[in-house]
């Protein structure tokens, strides 16, 4: 058998299993909750049915179901990039400060009394955008100095946002909440905020998934075959910048995920991002609205997502760790 | 032809290529020989064209380098840089790179056929589907050498190929390199092994302190003067089935 990886039936296989498994996850979370809907219920009324009562609770289970889906692809795909492209593998889509930024200005925004839900949006995507460009030109040299000035520049943000959770005062809980992250603010605007943003990220880092993986060679080697490193870097970081920021700014920081799903599917399908990042895409579809189902029910009243994914996620990851052959990114 | 006309190229402050200028030409094998930081893989950089000389030009076909896109520079020189690489790749995959070039989204079939007639020509049928990070040195760097061959360029420029290989992959290794040549390429080595160079190159250039110090066939440059200069060792040189050898004198015991 002799095909280039990216293109073997077992692959095929994979991504047609996912697409099921995703959909059915997406069903299956808008049907339980505080009242259970029966499966049938929910895909009847998802496309069409008229039970008013029923529609209320699809629906707003629904626009959290869908927000997470959009969210997690969003990680995944900004956690594959960087993993890929820092040939590093605990790179993942904060890396390079995001979260950080977006903190910043949420909590602001929150603190100054202006914690409208759009204001919030507007303040968290601009820091973040504002971070990431400014640890790119602090560090744009190489690697190294792109990784250590986000590692600085997350501690200096950091501070500031502890600093401003302090002073927060009876606001504090608004804060903390919106930092742990997670879909109970969910709304329908969130969607329709988001879609399109995390939408053409994804398709320019797919698009640039074989480049990515000459990068995997390293970066000498992705420049002897053609590739423009600096170019790629740069379209690579305001992409995965951008679907970060997007992600963050309607779900607050959800860790994790864009570190995990990418390794996760790695130790599944291997390294070649052709498919790697489908399939990391819609694993992360399957993933998210089942951790939201844990977040509206396992306690009363709301769980922050973020402790979820870190509780699932990471002896998840540690088993697959274990079972499987090396994940490795770079070697 | 590729050309080399007066090229300096300047890191910070510190003139790392001065003057340099040699020419490559079809049926070529050249050796670069010199110590560590003399400037050999500046020079194969330099041509490829990460490095931008102060002065002089490289000229590729009539074309200076420096102005050509990355791209288009690929599909004519096969540069394998001295960076070692660690991938969890496939194999076939690893090969397939070197059609990046030529390939938009990914690669097709007809890439995929070139690459697997690559690998058979280095020798590793059967390999494809291995991981990358599996095989062993040798194994690796035949599979390096499957990618440039896809990229079906006219010149090589290999940074160190044989450097820490054992004796029999350095030899297929650079068995491999003088098959490509005769079959009408160019190619330009950076290479530690003196005698591997005497063996497989018909010219020598030996650099020293970013300059090209000697330069001619191995049996005009390699001797005990020319060594110590460079190298600031004591040989001697002796003949053997008219190459030059060189064996080191100050032996202690």
């Amino acid at each position: 058998m002799t095909r280039a990886t990216g293109t073997t039936p077992k692959n095929y296989a994979i991504l047609g299993l996912l697409i099921i498994v995703g959909l059915a996850s997406i069903i299956l979370s808008v049907s339980v909750g505080s009242s259970d809907i029966n499966f049938w219920d929910v895909v009847k009324t998802i496309f069409g049915d008229e039970n008013a009562t029923l529609k209320s609770i699809v629906d707003f289970r629904l626009r959290r179901t869908i927000l997470a889906v959009i969210v997690g692809a969003a990680l995944t795909t900004a956690g594959c990039a960087m993993q890929s492209l820092f040939r590093n593998p605990l790179a993942d889509p904060y890396i390079l400060g995001v979260s950080s930024g977006a903190s910043v200005g949420a909590a602001l925004v929150i603190l100054l009394g202006f914690a409208s839900s759009l204001n919030i949006i507007t303040a968290a995507f601009f820091s973040a955008i504002i971070t990431v460009y400014l640890v790119y030109q602090l560090g744009k040299t190489s690697t190294y100095s792109l990784l250590l000035a986000g590692v600085a520049m997350a501690t200096f943000l950091s501070g500031i946002t502890s600093l401003l959770i302090y002073l927060a005062g009876k606001d504090m809980h608004q804060v903390v909440f919106w930092i742990m992250g997670g879909f109970w603010t969910a709304s329908w605007l969130k969607v329709k905020i988001v879609l399109l943003p995390v939408f053409v990220g994804i398709v320019i880092v797919v698009y640039n998934s074989w480049k990515l993986n000459a990068i995997l060679l390293g970066e000498e080697h992705a420049a002897s075959v053609g590739v423009d490193v600096n170019r790629l870097k740069r379209i690579i970081i305001t992409f995965a910048a951008l679907l970060t920021a997007s992600a963050v700014s309607v779900s607050g920081v959800i860790g994790f995920v864009g570190l995990i799903i990418p390794h996760a599917m790695r130790l599944v399908v291997g390294e070649d991002n052709r498919i790697l990042l489908p399939t990391a895409i819609l694993f992360s579809a399957a993933f998210m609205p089942l951790v939201d189902v844990v977040a509206r029910t396992a306690v009363s009243g709301e769980l922050p997502v973020g402790i979820i994914t870190a509780l699932l996620g990471a002896p998840f990851f540690i088993y697959l760790l274990r079972r499987g052959k090396t994940i490795d990114a770079s070697g | 032809m590729l050309r080399v006309e007066g090229v300096s190229v300047r890191l910070k402050s510190m003139e790392i290529l001065k003057d340099v200028t040699f020419e490559l030409r079809e049926g070529d094998l050249i050796a670069l020989l010199g110590p560590n930081g003399s400037g050999k893989s500046t020079i194969l950089r330099t041509l490829f064209g990460l490095l931008k000389p102060v002065n002089g030009v490289v000229y590729l076909d009539g074309k200076t380098v420096h102005g050509m896109k990355i791209q288009d520079v690929a599909k004519i020189l096969g540069y394998l840089p001295q960076e070692n690489s660690e991938t969890n790749l496939r194999v076939i995959d690893v090969v397939l790179l070197g059609r990046t070039p030529y390939v938009g989204l990914t690669p097709s079939n007809k890439d995929l056929k070139i690459a697997l007639e690559a690998l058979e020509l280095v020798g590793l049928k059967d390999f494809e589907n291995r991981y990358f990070s599996e095989l062993s040195g040798g194994e690796k760097q035949k599979v390096m050498l499957a990618r440039i061959f896809c990229q079906q360029t006219d010149f090589l420029l290999l940074d160190e190929p044989t450097s820490h290989l054992d004796i029999r992959s350095q030899v297929e290794v650079m068995n491999i390199v003088k098959r490509m040549v005769d079959e009408g390429k160019a190619a330009i080595i950076a290479i530690h092994d003196i005698n591997l160079a005497a063996s497989f190159c018909n010219r020598i250039l030996m650099v020293k302190n970013g300059r090209i110090a000697y330069a001619g066939k191995s049996s005009e440059v390699i001797n005990p003067e020319s060594i110590r200069d460079v190298f600031g060792v004591e040989v001697d040189v002796v003949r053997y089935n008219g190459r030059a050898l060189v064996v080191p004198k100050d032996v202690m015991g």
